[in-house]
């Protein structure tokens, strides 16, 4: 009854006035989805997002033990997405950590991992994710990403949101076979997955 | 005729009335306006040791409270201050939905003055009006009290509930020049409402589409009654009805678009009319596309500019106890028109302190267009005070 009270014949305007609406609804949705860069409404973090995870990574680094063969005068963070990469230079590049200079990277393929100590795999790079964390599976990179099933697939650290909130997940074996010591304070304030 | 020599004089109620408002906003603006302004950190940064393995950094100053407009380092802040930090500056730009677990109650004030006639675009005196019907419109006045609550099971879906107060009241003279005003007054139909984001993500900001999807249901009176000159508790017009008497679906679409500085959007709202009411009729189906933009001048305060295009069809059927040829507003086939309204709006927001959250908007809003299936009442001039307060964050 609902549907034959919407549905039944109508005077001409208010047909056509129904159609305008109907109209209305699919150019708004049509221009929506045009408009902008492909790929404009996909799911990457704002700026603001980026700059607090790379306040992060920075205290990540604090934290994080490398063996001795990887330590150098510099701590160099690699970061895989073009927003996340800007957010990161722009907050913790040049920065100084542990008596070391940040040095911020962007990663965009195996020819960029020389001398990372972190490599972060935003979520626009979701896509390359497994084949990053293959390409640096036997390497003392600490690997952060921020995408659902990152440390079941090898990573170290994974962001998540609780609420409004920043926080992470940290697979503690992952880091120990690559011969990274995490400081027992990160842990405390992380959620501890065995992958 | 009724021994009618006393017309209803609704100062006393009106002056009530702008008496809350205007002591709300302004004890609503000057908490807001104090709280959003204060900025001067309070410490100087402490510099921080070298951390000994497995120990905690020394903590430094807190320096989340910069003035507004200046860049925060956060390398500056702990680890544990980091992780406090809002992933999403909520500010004075809004976002319109929430996050999972979020509640927000919020009040809605709204007045809509209405005076003089069209028909079409063409203005007609209520002098012409009397050379056609017993009785004409001089104005009429519209108020309301809006309470809402907004719940986010998910972070994708966030549910709204409003039910509106409202107060209206038309003023009338006759043939005989007879000034009267009739009053309704009471709740009027509650609106269930869903916001679905169908792209984007409410963590992320930038772009984002969404789906409405409500229900109005038949709340408000459609039985209005007043006393006038001719008869006591005449039923009163289509216009001065509080609620519509039917169940009404209201799909939408919404777009949103944010940076820092600047929040943008789209909207597109349908009201369908299902069936007809217990009287007999229905009200015309209603369109709504709105249009805005805001910027955010500082943490606290962010003018805004909107467009609204309205439009909506003649009553469906008629009410029998009504006389169509009395005035212009009785007459169901007198009903429709469109609009275009432009509003110009500040928004306030408290960013931090023990009434953060707390967000108020004062809009002022003009026709820039109408047409108007008459003769009807045209609109001068409209006003919104909206308070709202999320929990949760």
């Amino acid at each position: 009854m609902i549907l034959k009270s919407i549905f039944r014949a109508r005077p001409r305007a208010d047909r056509a006035r129904g159609i305008r609406s109907v109209l209305a609804v699919a150019v708004v949705a049509a221009g929506v989805l045009t408009t902008g860069k492909p790929g404009a409404l996909a799911q990457t973090g704002s700026p603001h997002e980026y700059a607090l995870k790379a306040a992060v990574l920075y205290h990540f680094a604090e934290f994080v033990e490398w063996p001795a063969q990887a330590e150098r005068d510099t701590i160099t963070v690699c970061v895989a997405g073009k927003t996340a990469y800007d957010a990161a230079r722009e907050t913790i590049g040049g920065k100084s950590i542990r008596g070391k200079t940040l040095v911020v990277r962007q990663f965009t393929g195996p020819q960029d991992l020389r001398n990372c100590h972190i490599l972060f795999i935003s979520a626009a790079e979701k896509g390359r994710m497994r084949p990053i964390l293959d390409t640096v599976r036997n390497t003392s990179v600490l690997t952060v990403g921020e995408t659902g099933g990152f440390t079941e697939s090898g990573g170290i650290i994974n962001f998540k949101a609780e609420g409004n909130h920043l926080r992470f997940d940290i697979n503690p074996d992952a880091a120990t076979r690559v011969g990274l010591r995490i400081s027992s304070q990160l842990l405390k304030l992380a959620r501890v997955v065995r992958a | 005729m009724l021994p009618f020599r006393r017309y209803r004089f609704p100062h006393g109620r009106y002056l009530f009335h702008r008496w809350v408002m205007a002591t709300a906003a302004v004890g609503l603006l000057s908490v807001t306006a104090v709280s959003g302004a204060e900025s001067v950190p309070q410490t100087a940064p402490t510099p921080r040791a070298e951390p000994a393995q497995d120990q905690a950094p020394e903590q430094p100053a807190d320096h989340s409270n910069k003035p507004s407009g200046e860049a925060i380092d956060l390398t500056k802040l702990s680890l544990e201050q980091l992780l406090q930090v809002d992933i999403i500056p909520i500010n004075v730009l809004g976002s319109h939905t929430h996050l999972k677990g979020e509640w927000m109650i919020g009040y809605r004030y709204m007045r809509t003055n209405q005076g003089g006639h069209l028909d079409g675009t063409r203005s007609v005196s209520h002098n012409e009006l009397l050379l056609q019907y017993p009785v004409a419109h001089t104005k009429m006045t519209m108020q309301m009290h809006m309470i809402e609550v907004m719940y986010a099971p998910s972070d994708k879906l966030t549910l709204m509930a409003m039910v509106p107060y409202q107060h209206m009241a038309m003023d009338h003279i006759n043939r005989a020049h007879v000034r009267y005003t009739t009053v309704s007054d009471g709740v009027g139909d509650l609106a269930l409402m869903g916001l679905y984001t169908l792209l984007g993500d409410v963590h992320k900001g930038g772009n984002r589409l969404l789906v409405n999807a409500g229900m109005s249901f038949p709340t408000g009176s459609i039985k209005a009654s007043d006393n006038t000159p001719t008869r006591r508790n005449q039923r009163l017009e289509y216009p001065m009805q509080l609620g519509s008497g039917t169940f009404d679906l209201m799909p939408g679409i919404t777009y949103l678009g944010e940076t820092r500085s600047w929040a943008w959007g789209a909207q597109t709202l349908v009201t369908l009319r299902l069936g007809r009411n217990d009287i007999g009729y229905r009200f015309g189906n209603e369109y709504q596309m709105n249009g805005w933009g805001v910027y955010k001048v500082n943490d606290w305060l962010a003018p805004s500019l909107r467009i609204s295009s309205r439009g909506w069809g003649n009553v469906r059927g008629t009410d029998p106890v009504t006389d169509p040829n009395n005035n212009p507003a009785y007459d169901p086939r007198r009903q429709k028109g469109r609009r275009v309204d432009l509003f110009v709006g500040l928004n306030l927001y408290v960013p931090k302190g023990r009434l953060k959250g707390n967000r108020l908007t004062l809009e002022a809003g003009w026709p820039i267009f109408q047409s108007l299936k008459g003769p009807q009442l045209k609109t001068n001039q409209q006003w919104i005070l909206a308070w709202s307060y999320t929990l949760g964050r």
